[in-house]
Parts: structure tokens; sequence; C-alpha cells
């Protein structure tokens, strides 16, 4: 009987979880959920006129829409998640006070919660271009969702290691900033892989974020190859720093609630 | 959401009528039955200044028997805060083992955990899903228990201090535990709330063991069965209420020695 509670319990303390943050998160203004569509919408629509204005055609295919989409889409994606599942103990700091909710239900909850807001909004952005637009295109579905589950993965991964870094040494928070601030520049969002000169390919190769994007493009444009993306690397970059953050969470999220 | 789909809710406490004791059993419960806390040699100490530790407890050994309510005293910063914090299992201590048997409430008297924008009933049915009580039966207790009306469908944000604890104190009156560990909610609010409170604790939940944080002396003596000192880093027991206050009036008195090495 305890054993079944205890595997009942997570289902419902997450599913508490979700829906307190739906009312507090999104519910507040009447826009909460449209804005949520909006910003990347606008973004990319700001990204394909500029360019449109300085290049006669997208680096891959006809459409400046599709394209920046298949890159910032992604990139968006991971940025969020990973922000949100790195703040999450901090999020739900009151209530890890309750014996019955664990640091994992928090975490999963903001995981869920926002993975599925993400996938709305890509489905509306690359549904909408597809619409409007009615590109000529051979989409791979299957490579597009093994995208977005890699760059989800990705998200929580680096997530769970800076929620626990983040916490523990806060310097490492300034540093993790400046680090990644030219993260858009060169995650592929603008341009892609081939077009780069080999001296930048041999390092930009090793940014998961720009193989996850090659492999989005591969699944929206037939005609482009994403064979440099090494599925293996990307897996193994987002696992080490989830086990790690996971073990460290476990051993002191109890002294960062209370003893930080 | 999920309690609704599950089918299987747990009721709010103290609405299923307790089994009547079979005759010529024994009335008294173990010590060490449901709701009883063992501490085995637990020590629990915090970084102070000149990379010196301050103890709140060191080497405990004590067993706070089941079905008693126990009276946590001690003065100001010594501790019983985090006391309620490590049994309830949310903060870590540094040696030993604490034995919980059954079910242990948050601190009491906690309102930090309610969303400010959320009204008090939305707050309340987020506690009942995450301990699988029916959702609607926690409300419908939670507005007779905290009398707060209207206020119940306002965000929490607008409440009094008072109202608070009462909304806190409801709320976690609901949910069945074996022990209810009462972090100081009972000091606030009028005569009248403080009086349902005790009478709560003598009916409702009889069966139940607590321990209460407080400085309400005549609450002490009006809720409690024994008293419990946390002071200069040990905790000690004291069946006696009466021998327990003595005590905790000479401690007052008495200046504290500083215990760090």
């Amino acid at each position: 009987m305890s054993l079944l509670n205890s595997f009942a319990r997570m289902p419902r303390v997450v599913g508490a979880l979700i829906l307190r943050e739906m009312a507090t998160t999104y519910g507040k203004s009447p826009g909460g959920y449209l804005w949520a569509v909006l910003e990347p919408t606008l973004g990319i629509m700001v990204m394909a006129l500029g360019f449109s204005l300085l290049v006669r055609t997208p680096p891959v295919g006809d459409n400046f829409m599709l394209f920046y989409a298949t890159g910032l889409l992604p990139f968006s994606m991971y940025m969020d998640l990973s922000n949100k599942i790195s703040g999450s103990i901090t999020f739900s700091r009151q209530l890890l006070a309750y014996p019955s909710v664990t640091f994992i239900d928090a975490i999963l909850a903001r995981f869920l919660l926002n993975a599925l807001m993400q996938m709305l909004v890509f489905y509306i952005i690359l549904g909408g271009i597809i619409v409007i637009f009615q590109p000529e295109m051979i989409m791979n579905i299957s490579q597009i969702a093994l995208a977005l589950s890699l760059i989800m993965y990705l998200a929580l991964g680096i997530g769970l290691f800076n929620c626990f870094m983040f916490s523990y040494y806060p310097l490492y928070r300034q540093l993790w900033g400046i680090a990644t601030r030219p993260l858009l520049i060169c995650s592929g969002v603008f341009f892609t892989y081939d077009s780069l000169p080999p001296a930048l390919q041999d390092w930009l190769w090793f940014n998961p974020i720009l193989q996850i994007v090659g492999l989005m493009r591969e699944g929206v444009y037939f005609q482009y190859d994403a064979s440099y993306v090494s599925l293996s690397y990307i897996i193994l970059f987002a696992s080490v720093p989830a086990l790690a953050g996971l073990f460290f969470l476990r051993r002191y999220y109890r002294v960062i609630l209370y003893e930080m | 959401m999920f309690a609704r789909l599950r089918g299987t809710k747990r009721p709010v406490a103290g609405t299923v009528p307790e089994e009547p004791a079979a005759p010529g059993a024994p009335r008294e419960r173990p010590a060490h039955g449901r709701g009883s806390v063992r501490f085995v040699n637990v020590t629990k100490s915090y970084p102070s200044s000149h990379g010196q530790r301050k103890y709140i407890v060191r080497d405990c050994n004590l067993l706070f028997p089941a079905g008693k309510k126990i009276a946590l005293l001690g003065h100001n910063g010594v501790g019983k805060s985090t006391m309620m914090r490590i049994i309830s299992g949310a903060q870590d201590y540094d040696s030993g083992e604490i034995q919980c048997n059954g079910a242990m409430s948050w601190p009491i008297g906690f309102s930090g955990a309610f969303h400010p924008e959320m009204t008090g009933a939305q707050n309340a049915r987020f506690v009942a899903r995450v301990h699988g009580i029916d959702t609607d039966a926690m409300v419908d207790f939670v507005s007779d228990f905290s009398e707060l009306g209207d206020y119940l469908d306002m965000p929490f944000r607008t409440y009094s201090s008072g109202m608070r604890a009462r909304l806190a104190f409801g709320v976690s009156m609901a949910v069945p535990f074996d022990c209810y560990l009462v972090d100081e909610v009972t000091s606030v609010g009028d005569k009248r709330f403080r009086d349902k409170c005790a009478e709560t604790f003598h009916t409702r939940l009889r069966s139940s063991s607590a321990i209460m944080a407080t400085h309400n002396l005549s609450q002490i003596k009006s809720m409690c069965d024994m008293v419990a000192i946390l002071h200069d880093g040990e905790l000690s027991l004291y069946p006696s209420i009466e021998e327990g206050l003595e005590v905790h009036k000479a401690n007052q008195k008495s200046p504290d020695k500083p215990r760090n090495n």
C-alpha cells in the first residue's frame, strides 16, 4: 500500500505544482499565454525583415521566415527551458518545506509545463509559417521530433547542473552569463555550419545547440544535409551535467534551502 | 486534478470515527508507537563567527512519546524553528538519526508556502492536491474552521496576519498526520481562535502527537502534556509541566554560556 502510495504521490504532486505554476505565471494577465507565442514570432519577423534587406536569399531554401524560425525556435526553447529549470529550486523554495514535495517534483513540474508550452509555441509558429507562405517542402517529421527531444534533453541537463551551481556558487552565475552571451551568434541561427570557414568549423562543431539546429534544418529542408552531427556527442554533452546536477542537488538541496 | 482521476481520496483529518477500543485492551499506546519521534545521537550545528560552530543539539538521545502534546521551550534564537524543520525532514542535521514513526506534518504556522496572488481557497486546494486529499472537502473544512467567510476567495496578499494564521492552521489541521509540528502559530490571533485551536487539539486530534514551539505559558498549561527544553545545546524532556516551566524560568535568568569548540 505504501509502495503504491509513493508511486501515486509523484504524479499527484507534480500535477498540483503544474496547476499552481499555470495559475500564477501565465494566468496573471489575459495576454500571458499569447505573449509566449508573440515574443518569438516578433523576433523571427524582425530577423527575417532585416536579413531580407541585406541578402537576396536565405542560406537554405527561399523563405526567410522559415529559415530563421528553424534556428531561433530551438535556440529560444533551449534558453527558456534551461533558465526555468536552473531557477526551479528558488522558484519552489517555500513549497519544499512540505515534506511531501521533493526537489525532483519541483524540477519535473517546471520541465513538463514549460516543455509543453515551448512545443505548443513551436507548433503554432512553424504551422503558421507553412500555412501563410506555403513554401515547397518535404518535411521529415521524425527528424524534427528527434531535434526537439534532443534540445529539451540538453536544456534539462544544463539546467539541472546550473540549478546546483547557481545556488552554491553565486559567482558562477556571473561567469556563466558572460561565457554564454555570444551563444546566439555561434549557434547557427543566422548561418549554416557548411558556410563557415574550416577554422571556425573546427571550433563551433563542439556547440551542441549548433548541431541540433542542423538536425532541425535537415528535418525541415529536404535539400539540407547535416552529416556533421554526432548524436552520441549531443547525448553525452547533456547526460554528464544532468547526472552531476542530480547527484549534487540530492546531496545539497536542503543545505541550499536553509543554510546558504 | 490527479486525485480526482485516481478516484481514491483520503478524507479530511478527524472525519473518520475512531474504532472503540476492545474491552480490556490497554488504553495507553506504547511510547514508541505511531506519532513518536526518537532522537539517536543527533547533532546539529551552524557555522558561527571565527570559524567556530554553534551547536543547537549535541549527541541528543530522546524519545518524544506517541500521542503526547509536547511544548518545546527555549529562548529566542536557541534553534526551536530549526528543530522543527529537522524533525519534519526539510532540513539536514550533521550526524545521528531521527526516527519518525508515521507521517510528520510540515512546521505549522508556516504560511510562507501560500502564494500571495492566489486566493485562500486556491492555496488550500493546492495543499489538498499535494497530500492527496479531496479538494472540495478541504475547502469546506477550511472555511468552517478559519471563519474567513468571503475572504477565502480574496488573494492571500490582502489578508491580515491573524487571518493568515487562521488559514495556515485550518489548512494543516485538515491533513491527517500522526505528529503535528506547530511553530508559534497559536499565539497569533484573538482569544476565540486560540481557544478553538486548543479545543481542536484535545478533541479531533486526540490520537495524534504534537510538538509545539510557543512562548505563551497559559497556552502550554491548557494544551500540552509535557515540556521539552532546548538550552545550551541540550534537549531535555520533563514529564511534568510545572517542573519544566521552573527549569525554563531558571534558564531564562542565567546567561547563556557559549559552548563553542
